[in-house]
């Protein structure tokens, strides 16, 4: 839930082209989701989107679905690469602004990954040779929001300053509140302008936003066990006109 | 790459080592250098493959696989990212790098992995014909092969079929199967075996993984006698694969030549290959010892 407003500029902001009806659209653009275990996020947007039926979320998991925990390319209509293992969507979305480079089909790809994955090898990797090529139609967002499942961030392996380590590598870096659309628009705005460099757009971000309990549960909420009721109440308190 | 404007090459610093330098000069713009990053390199060429390209990762054997396993598994075969692994160098091949570089591990790593191709060419030319074949096959394919002009085992401008294992010496009394630089050596097994009256079954097994099972099995139920003969570990690589065949097929007396589960160490190829037992009179002394078992009375079909 921390993803929600990101994506929802991205899908409906008018920043990523693409047509929901013509998934495999030569020229799209993409948006890749390294952080696959936010999975769950990215399926209710491409459902709202309309890339798939909508009674389809309600078999998330369930025996040979089409819309598994983590994202697969060849199972769900919108997804443009399969991720779960941190890291290696985020290299394979620079692999993809490359393509598109050599293409030349002005697409622009898209990415997010999350505070842990940060700590991995993988995503200084490709940040140092996203860098060395200037890789400029490529846009990452961060997911900040401080916490994995052992511990916070600041605990285990902190990455500040996350901003100035972004600029350092070079490039475009640029950190704003995660739930505020209009800040994030503007940030993307921004970002599309610089062609030269990759983009990082770094978003301070509260797991489960908008859901007291599940905000409270902190660490937890990574994999937590909901009931009917609660999720009743989430949606009472997300919307109370729902 | 002049005829296939789909093929990319993705390298991690290794270009002028493993050859593919002179790529970079005539297709600049289809050659990408990563540098020092063999994740990145392999995650990259994925995200590549997603926009149609074929992308060849290449590096040194251990670096393409035992320190991207995960990368492979994920971004590639789970993926099924139609992407090319060339690991250069494996196993003794490697030579004066020493242990560390000395893959003895990586047919095993790779044949456990689900939708993964398994390719070893033993020579120049097995290599020429084999390569067009992996590139219409769709779907992810490791390769390893010795960079330097291997000795020739075919003969120039043979056309080997990708997935098919080559029988290059026939023979009714022990079958001896082999891939990579043990192919050669195999053959001078054979004749010396040939002069104690030992007629054997030479095999290239090119392709591991999917393993020609009918041609591997038809050379064991003539013979009833075998001898793997590989470039890497006994567990887990060539031989294992041909165990797994025989022990559920038609069992045979079988015998397995390669490294003996043990580490790498340096040297150059004549003494590594009597270091560790990969050389002809090594195979041939396997051969006379699995031929002195007394064989199955039996296999349950």
């Amino acid at each position: 839930m921390s993803i929600v407003e990101a994506l929802v500029c991205l899908y409906y902001g008018g920043h990523l082209t693409a047509d929901p009806h013509q998934p495999r659209l030569l020229g799209r653009d993409r948006f890749i989701l390294s952080k696959g275990h936010a999975g769950p996020a990215l399926y209710a947007v491409l459902a709202d989107r309309g890339y798939f039926p909508l009674d389809w979320l309600h078999t998330l998991n369930q025996p040979h679905t089409n819309l598994p925990s983590h994202p697969d390319m060849h199972k769900t209509p919108g997804v443009e690469m399969t991720t779960g293992s941190l890291g290696q969507g985020f290299s394979a979305a620079l692999g993809a602004a490359c393509a598109a480079r050599l293409k030349q089909d002005g697409a622009t790809i898209f990415t997010l990954i999350g505070d842990g994955e940060s700590q991995e090898g993988q995503i200084w990797e490709a940040a140092l040779y996203a860098s060395q090529i200037r890789a400029g139609n490529l846009i990452a967002f961060t997911d900040y929001n401080g916490l994995t499942i052992d511990g916070t961030t600041d605990e285990i392996n902190s990455l500040e300053p996350l901003d100035d380590k972004w600029r350092a590598f070079g490039w475009h870096t640029a950190a704003v509140d995660g739930h505020d659309i209009l800040a994030i628009d503007e940030a993307l705005v921004e970002a599309r302008l610089r062609t030269e460099q990759p983009s990082m757009i770094i978003l301070a971000t509260r797991k489960g936003k908008g859901v007291s309990f599940i905000e409270a549960a902190g660490c937890a909420s990574h994999n937590m066990p909901i009931s009917d009721a609660q999720v009743r109440a989430a949606i009472d308190e997300l919307d109370p006109n729902a | 790459m002049s005829t296939d404007s789909r093929i990319v090459v993705v390298n991690a610093d290794l270009a002028n080592a493993n050859g593919t330098a002179a790529l970079q000069v005539k297709y600049p713009d289809r050659f990408f250098n990563v540098g020092v990053q063999e994740a990145n390199m392999a995650s990259f060429a994925a995200g590549m493959a997603t926009y149609g390209y074929i992308p060849f990762i290449v590096t040194f054997a251990p670096f393409a696989t035992r320190r991207i396993a995960d990368q492979l598994m994920v971004s590639i075969a789970y993926a099924g990212t139609n992407v090319k692994i060339i690991g250069g160098d494996p196993g003794v091949t490697a030579e004066l790098n020493g242990g560390t570089h000395m893959t003895f591990e990586d047919v095993a790593i790779t044949r456990s992995m689900a939708g993964m191709m398994v390719v070893e060419p033993c020579d120049g030319t097995s290599l020429a014909s084999l390569l067009p074949q992996i590139v219409a096959y769709d779907g992810p394919v490791y390769m390893r092969m010795y960079r330097k002009l291997a000795p020739v085992v075919h003969r120039a401008g043979t056309v080997l079929n990708l997935m098919r294992a080559e029988i290059v010496r026939s023979g009714r009394d022990v079958s001896l199967i082999a891939s990579g630089i043990e192919v050669q050596q195999a053959l001078q097994a054979a004749e010396l075996l040939a002069h104690e009256g030992i007629e054997a079954d030479v095999l290239d097994v090119h392709t591991i993984k999917p393993l020609d099972t009918e041609t591997i099995l038809a050379s064991v139920t003539k013979t009833g006698a075998a001898v793997t003969c590989e470039n890497h570990n006994i567990m887990g690589g060539l031989g294992s694969a041909v165990a797994e065949l025989t022990a559920e097929k038609h069992p045979v007396r079988l015998g397995r030549i390669g490294s003996q589960d043990r580490l790498g160490q340096v040297g150059k190829l004549p003494f590594l290959l009597e270091e560790y037992r990969l050389s002809a009179p090594h195979i041939a002394a396997k051969a006379r010892e699995v031929l002195s078992l007394n064989a199955f009375t039996g296999s349950a079909h």
